[in-house]
């Protein structure tokens, strides 16, 4: 075969390899990281709910005569109570609201206590905040809240009437605290 | 895809993932897939209870003891009149016949520095029974009945007013006797009964024949302890 021939064939096939292959052209990139952006959830909890100031113990007759004293408020360290006797309790309950849309509501409630004569008859009030609160409906707090003031008393009410089926009976008060999360914003209907 | 071969070559088959396009659209497809799954975000909450608070009711509770009979003079002895030692029952103007019961309230307290509970009103109801018609109806104009309580130095009668009735010696509604007591104080409810000297003729009548002491009624009293608020101890 003639050497150009061969060069040609040569050359040909080069540029046919080089022209007709793959289209091995390549688009460019280029890979940066970007600053760290450090994202933190925050937080909704209650501390260790405590007995507060401890209960104290005052009888709070509704018939006793006008101008009456009444005796101050004992520690109450389990006493017998007896018919007007009021139980009353400070506690503030530590709370944790964290996050700048953050908002809960907050309830609360007592603990189903026995069934018996004592239950019934004792009545149950509470303030919270200052102000006078009704279970089943629970007050706002907002984010940065760190202690709730909770005033509860317990009252034995003094009648109109005999009754002795509330005698030598036992029962309890436990509250139950609840926090629930809610929109900082009404949700758009 | 396979290039358009040259003439006389064997077209060239490039590998799927080198291929941009194909590539661009399995990226696309692994990016729908992400989204569009289940949104499992929740709101937060939390609940607690606090330390439970035990209490206990106490109650009121009295007891009245057995009666102590007794047997006092009303006054000096009319001339003709003689008591002999140990004579019971009552003479008219001469002697009356007493009833002592010990009444203690009995309620539990615990607690030393706890305030006056369990502070107790003591009150009276009378009932009776009578045991010989005649003699009672006979005795009625002169029948009288008196009753005081006593705790520690103080004494205050009872009201008895109206209490001695045809059908028997009746108190109700009940006597107040202004007397409280704490838990473990001790009150003597006495109750006298007399019959007047006017009734030491008339009476004789009436007197056995048989027995130095004839019944003409039971006497029951009742005693009732009432809770007071404690600040008025």
């Amino acid at each position: 075969m003639k050497k150009i021939t061969k060069a040609a064939i040569a050359g040909t096939a080069g540029v046919a390899l080089l022209l007709g292959g793959a289209g091995t052209l390549a688009y460019w990139n280029d890979t940066k990281t970007g600053a760290v952006t450090t994202i933190a959830s925050g937080d909704l909890h209650f501390g260790t709910i405590t007995d507060g100031t401890g209960w104290s113990l005052q009888q709070k007759a509704a018939d006793l005569p006008v101008g009456t004293a009444q005796l101050t408020g004992v520690t109450y360290t389990n006493q017998l109570v007896v018919p007007g006797d009021v139980l009353t309790n400070t506690i503030s309950v530590p709370v944790t609201i964290t996050g700048t849309n953050n908002k809960a509501t907050f309830a609360l409630t007592r603990v189903a206590p026995p069934t018996n004569a004592l239950s019934s008859a004792l009545t149950v009030g509470y303030t919270v905040n200052g102000v006078a609160y009704t279970p089943g409906n629970p007050i706002t707090v907002t984010t940065g809240t760190t202690s709730i003031p909770v005033v509860i008393t317990v009252t034995f009410p003094w009648g109109a009437s005999v009754d002795n089926t509330t005698k030598a009976l036992t029962t309890n008060f436990t509250g139950s605290y609840t926090l629930t999360q809610i929109p900082i914003t009404p949700a758009v209907p | 895809m396979r290039d358009e071969p040259r003439p006389g070559r064997r077209a060239r088959t490039v590998p799927l993932a080198k291929r941009p396009l194909v590539v661009a659209a399995v990226a696309a497809t692994v990016g729908v897939l992400l989204f569009s799954g289940a949104m499992t975000q929740a709101s937060w909450g939390g609940s607690q209870n606090g330390q439970a608070t035990v209490i206990t009711s106490g109650a009121l509770l009295g007891s009245i003891s057995a009666p102590t009979v007794s047997y006092s003079p009303l006054g000096v002895l009319p001339a003709n009149v003689v008591v002999r030692s140990g004579s019971s029952g009552m003479i008219p103007g001469v002697t009356a016949q007493s009833f002592s019961y010990l009444v203690t309230n009995t309620s539990s307290v615990t607690g030393a520095t706890a305030p006056a509970s369990f502070l107790a009103d003591v009150t009276l109801t009378f009932a009776s029974t009578v045991t010989d018609s005649a003699a009672y109806a006979a005795a009625l104009p002169y029948l009288s009945v008196t009753s005081t309580v006593t705790k520690g130095s103080v004494s205050r009668g009872v009201t008895t007013t109206g209490c001695v009735t045809a059908s028997g010696i009746v108190c109700s509604p009940q006597l107040s006797t202004r007397v409280t007591l704490l838990p473990g104080e001790t009150a003597t409810v006495l109750v006298t009964f007399s019959l007047s000297a006017a009734g030491l003729v008339p009476l004789n009548s009436i007197r056995s024949t048989t027995t130095d002491v004839s019944s003409m009624f039971s006497f029951t009293p009742t005693v009732n302890l009432t809770q007071l608020p404690r600040s008025l101890g």
